[in-house]
């Protein structure tokens, strides 16, 4: 990998989320709370429809993280991450970010990385900003 | 468990928050958990597979190796999955129309008919691997009531450890969910 400095950009990362691959999402991490499977019972809890989990949205995040920085990435934390809106299915999940900090890992073969990440859906959404932290190969 | 928007952040106006039955997030634990089976290739696949994860160190043992691990790892966000207890085992009665997952922080005594997670973070001490079977104790941090959009609830501020059957600590969560009425709803329990 190339020198990592603050600004750069990681990518992005879209992910068609349809209602049948939100079930099969939820269904993956067994979580098989309503609002998660059903538009009604997400309506009935106040949401326009049904809602991805928070495994889901841990999910996205690490596979920006994965493709950006390569299969040997050491996530060391996903968040904190602030959730403003529901990631609704029947609409593409965007998932973007930049680095904000690099600095030595413990280890020096390893260097810490602090990222900015954003989960965005259209009509101008965001309903997922925060951070992550990996550590790559120096 | 909800990835959804209240108005505003976890405590972020209204009452001042108060200790929750856990107390310190250092002291005992509001409620602990066993997952329901200890983390498997076939898990892995599953999980991998539904949100078309194709790192290598997923899949593949050797290429696992070859990267300096034991063998292959769990996504890294797979690790709530892994903590969650069984939804039914032999014994308990059976599931009700409308069950929903068995979440320690329903042992929190306050109202509500909704939650949603407003807050989340997962700090990891080191990935899941093949026969993790984890432990995960709940500590409640605080507790602020508060009106938002959605509804009337409180916001609940969780720490939750992950532990291996060694009981060495694999990951931590710290999480707000907002348990709530909706406004358009009856209250619970009316």
């Amino acid at each position: 990998m190339t020198a990592i400095e603050p600004g750069q950009s990681v990518g992005s990362h879209i992910f068609p989320l349809s209602l049948q691959r939100l079930i099969m999402c939820s269904a993956a991490s067994l979580d098989f709370a309503p609002a998660h499977i059903a538009d009604g019972a997400a309506r009935q809890g106040g949401a326009p429809g049904a809602y991805a989990d928070i495994t889901f949205v841990f999910a996205m995040v690490e596979k920006l993280l994965v493709q950006w920085a390569g299969p040997d990435v050491r996530v060391r934390a996903l968040g904190p991450l602030e959730i403003r809106d529901f990631v609704l299915a029947g609409a593409d999940v965007i998932t973007s970010g930049s680095v904000t900090e690099v600095r030595p890992a413990g280890d020096p073969a390893w260097t810490e990385i602090t990222v900015s990440v954003t989960i965005s859906q259209p009509g101008g959404r965001v309903p997922v900003t925060g951070l992550a932290r990996v550590e790559v190969p120096t | 468990m909800g990835a959804a928007g209240a108005e505003g952040g976890a405590g972020t106006e209204g009452a001042a928050g108060t200790e929750g039955a856990g107390g310190s997030p250092h002291g005992a634990p509001l409620a602990s958990q066993v997952g329901a089976e200890p983390v498997s290739a076939a898990g892995i696949r599953r999980f991998a597979e539904a949100y078309a994860m194709d790192c290598p160190l997923y899949w593949d043992d050797a290429a696992a190796r070859a990267a300096g691990l034991p063998g292959r790892i769990a996504p890294w966000s797979m690790a709530m999955t892994m903590a969650m207890p069984a939804y039914w085992q032999p014994g308990d009665p059976p599931l009700a129309d409308g069950f929903i997952p068995p979440f320690a922080w329903d042992c929190v005594d306050l109202p509500g008919a909704e939650m949603m997670s407003t807050r989340v973070e997962l700090v990891f001490e080191r990935p899941l691997r093949l026969g993790d079977l984890l432990r995960s104790d709940y500590r409640v941090v605080r507790v602020t009531p508060k009106r938002t959009s959605v509804g009337d609830g409180h916001f609940i501020d969780f720490e939750v450890s992950l532990t291996d059957q060694h009981g060495d600590l694999v990951a931590v969560e710290r999480s707000s969910v907002y348990r709530y009425d909706p406004h358009d709803a009856p209250a619970a329990g009316s």
